[in-house]
């Protein structure tokens, strides 16, 4: 009997957090990824990053959006994270404007979704203020680490196999005890 | 979260803070702990980070599953690894949503 209600006391506290513990906090999914090439080609334009949501992120800081930049070179990158405690679903939505440098006016604008791919931009010139590219997409992998966060971008589709190969590892090693015992308490 | 880092805080709580009950069985309950965290660990974080599972049913999947080896590997004690399956992975699954929130 006490170990009944000891049981029970258990079960119920666990009912309690499977309503409550994380679940309805924000998943944190693979990180969109836009890249730049050819920015040089913009002769008289420049591209700026803007953003419109009812979430402003002020911070600047990787991985949620950065904001209400001007692209200067081809080194710029924006990162788009799709969840986590910070993130709203409006911070997907990347918004790129062609400025001409002489008006001030914007001259064409685009939109992109930010979710499941990298996109990589190359420009290849601006005519009549319309800018003319064409955009890769490859598909966006979380940022899984193995030693600590700040781990290369190349590897983290190496350290996804490693993950998948560790978990597998483990239940093959549990297997393996359970087919040792059975085999022992047969004997 | 690291991989590292994830292994070790799941051998932490499903293999040390397991051992107490099976303190008899000396280095066994710590081996059965390492392996646990070994496969549900990376298992979990995989599951958190691709998918849009609802995480009730992994979760409930991992006391189950938690459950028979406490019981077939370690002890034939049922209240033992009932004990050991909730609310070790309870410690777990608050750690978890909080480090991954």
């Amino acid at each position: 009997m006490k170990h009944f209600l000891f049981l029970c006391i258990f079960f119920f506290t666990s009912l309690s957090i499977f309503a409550d513990a994380g679940f309805s906090i924000r998943r944190e999914h693979a990180v969109s990824i836009f890249s730049f090439e050819g920015i040089n080609n913009l002769k008289g334009y420049k591209l700026i990053q803007t953003h419109v949501g009812f979430y402003t992120d002020t911070s600047h800081k990787e991985p949620y959006t950065n904001l209400g930049r001007i692209i200067t070179d081809d080194n710029y990158t924006i990162t788009t994270q799709e969840g986590g405690r910070h993130w709203e679903e409006s911070d997907r939505d990347i918004y790129l404007n062609v400025v001409d440098m002489l008006t001030g006016k914007t001259t064409d604008s685009l939109k992109y979704f930010a979710k499941d791919y990298n996109i990589h931009f190359k420009i290849k010139a601006v005519v009549n203020g319309k800018l003319q590219f064409t955009a890769d997409s490859s598909k966006a992998v979380y940022q899984y680490s193995l030693l600590n966060p700040e781990e290369s971008k190349a590897t983290y589709s190496r350290n996804r196999l490693i993950f998948i190969a560790c978990s597998a590892l483990g239940f093959l090693f549990l297997i393996g005890l359970f087919i040792r015992n059975k085999n022992k308490t047969s004997k | 979260m690291p991989l590292i880092w994830i292994i070790i805080s799941f051998f932490i709580i499903k293999g040390l803070l397991a051992w107490p009950l099976y303190y008899k069985l000396k280095w066994k309950p710590l081996q059965v702990g390492f392996l646990l965290a070994l496969a549900e660990g990376p298992f979990l974080t995989l599951l958190y980070h691709d998918t849009e599972i609802d995480f009730t049913y992994p979760f409930l999947f991992i006391i189950v599953f938690d459950f028979v080896v406490y019981f077939l590997l370690l002890q034939k004690t049922w209240w033992k690894a009932i004990v050991a399956a909730i609310f070790f992975n309870l410690i777990g699954f608050v750690y978890f949503a909080l480090v991954n929130g």
